[in-house]
């Protein structure tokens, strides 16, 4: 497993839809862990939301709400709360046949995947 | 902790590459870590030939999960001894009673906390170390670090089944230090120590295969457990102990021989099942009595 880049810039203080103490704190303070995760986060779950609509649609319900309970565990880690919320509210709405909060959840993810790379790109220059 | 020594493994398993990414990333100042993404990876790399000292373990994975895994892990002799811990989002009790009761040593909620799964694994580690420490006191001879007399026991009764099962010949060497209680008296309780302790290395030294358990059986009588051994081979194990013990050339005036030498009784059986393990013991002393009775510092068989 290649080790963590050297960190040439640091997150802002707050992110949007994020609770980035509390994350920071699990972390030990460990910025460039947070950065790290926060690009593999882009990376292995940027296109959550049309997979969970493929599953949908091809009526996979029980894979939807798996790969939901996923992304609700990745956004966790990274303080992402806001969306871990809406998978979770979007994993339980399927559960019962109900695709009511899968809107909540898109917007959810859009926000926090663009709160991310404006973090990543524009954060102040180390 | 890093000092000097390598850090501590762990096996990861998690199918979620972010979580494990942050363990092994995460903990990487005081552990190296492997990562399995799914259960058969993880049963592969804890048997491997460099063992994980501790497996952090995710219950929710497709396929196999991971209260499953941590079953096989504990039914099987080389991995059943390696700590695990459960990492899971799941916080109810009943996944936690569930995973405690396939064998994990503890219980972290997810997201972890870095802090707090270091110091976990780090008091499961030195839990574990002592442990083994443990079981290693209670199998050794205190004062000749060879095994002892329970080790023995369990050994004995081990290779007679085996025996028993593939009538493959099972033999024992007794070996008695001649006068012992006089060098005792004579030199002292140090000196006898000291004898005690170069017996027992001659002991070891005079068995080739790794199955041979050469112990202390009590006093100044020590055996050598030779499985798959005929009366012949047996007989040149004892010879070596008897005439290894002789070169040492260890003063004792009050022997006939001057030095201290060993009798030895050497008995060979094919166990039986109707027999008790105890008739190879049996069988043994009554050779080194005669060896006793025959001059000592020889083999009788």
């Amino acid at each position: 497993m290649q080790t963590l880049s050297p960190l040439t810039r640091s997150l802002p203080s707050r992110m949007s839809g994020f609770e980035l103490g509390a994350a920071r704190e699990r972390l030990g303070g460990n910025e460039r862990l947070l950065v790290d995760l926060l690009e593999r986060f882009v990376a292995e779950h940027g296109g959550a939301a049309a997979e969970v609509d493929a599953l949908v649609a091809a009526v996979q319900p029980a894979h939807a709400v798996a790969a939901l309970h996923r992304l609700k565990g990745a956004a966790r880690i990274v303080g992402a709360d806001t969306l871990s919320a809406a998978a979770q509210a979007a994993e339980e709405g399927l559960l019962h046949g109900d695709r009511g909060a899968l809107a909540a959840f898109r917007s959810a993810l859009a926000d926090t995947l663009a709160s991310i790379r404006t973090a990543l790109c524009e954060g102040p220059p180390r | 902790m890093n000092g000097g020594r390598r850090r501590p493994l762990l096996l990861i398993v998690d199918d979620e590459p972010l979580n494990a990414r942050l363990l092994s990333e995460g903990l990487e100042e005081d552990f190296r870590a492997q990562v399995a993404q799914n259960g058969d990876a993880a049963l592969r790399m804890a048997a491997a030939e460099e063992q994980p000292d501790l497996i952090l373990l995710d219950v929710m994975m497709p396929g196999m999960d991971g209260y499953e895994v941590c079953r096989r892990l504990k039914v099987a002799a080389e991995t059943r001894d390696i700590p695990v811990i459960f990492v899971t989002s799941m916080s109810d009790e009943v996944a936690e009673m569930r995973g405690l009761a396939v064998g994990a040593v503890d219980f972290i909620a997810k997201p972890v906390n870095l802090r707090v799964t270091r110091a976990r694994i780090l008091t499961h580690l030195e839990l574990k170390r002592t442990r083994d420490r443990l079981a290693q006191l209670s199998r050794e001879d205190a004062l000749t670090g060879i095994a002892n007399r329970r080790r023995f026991d369990e050994a004995l009764e081990q290779e007679w089944r085996r025996s028993a099962r593939m009538r493959s010949t099972l033999s024992l060497v007794l070996a008695d230090i001649d006068f012992f209680k006089q060098f005792n008296d004579r030199y002292g309780h140090h000196a006898g120590d000291e004898c005690l302790k170069h017996v027992a290395r001659v002991m070891q030294g005079a068995v080739r295969r790794p199955s041979d358990l050469p112990a202390r059986y009590g006093g100044e009588e020590f055996v050598a457990l030779l499985a798959d051994t005929t009366t012949d081979g047996a007989w040149r194990v004892a010879e070596g102990i008897r005439t290894g013990i002789a070169a040492l050339g260890i003063p004792h005036i009050d022997s006939p021989h001057g030095i201290v030498t060993v009798s030895c009784g050497v008995a060979t059986l094919v166990a039986s099942q109707d027999d008790l393990s105890t008739e190879l013991i049996r069988a043994a002393d009554r050779l080194l009595y005669a060896a006793k009775a025959d001059g000592r510092n020889r083999v009788v068989n």
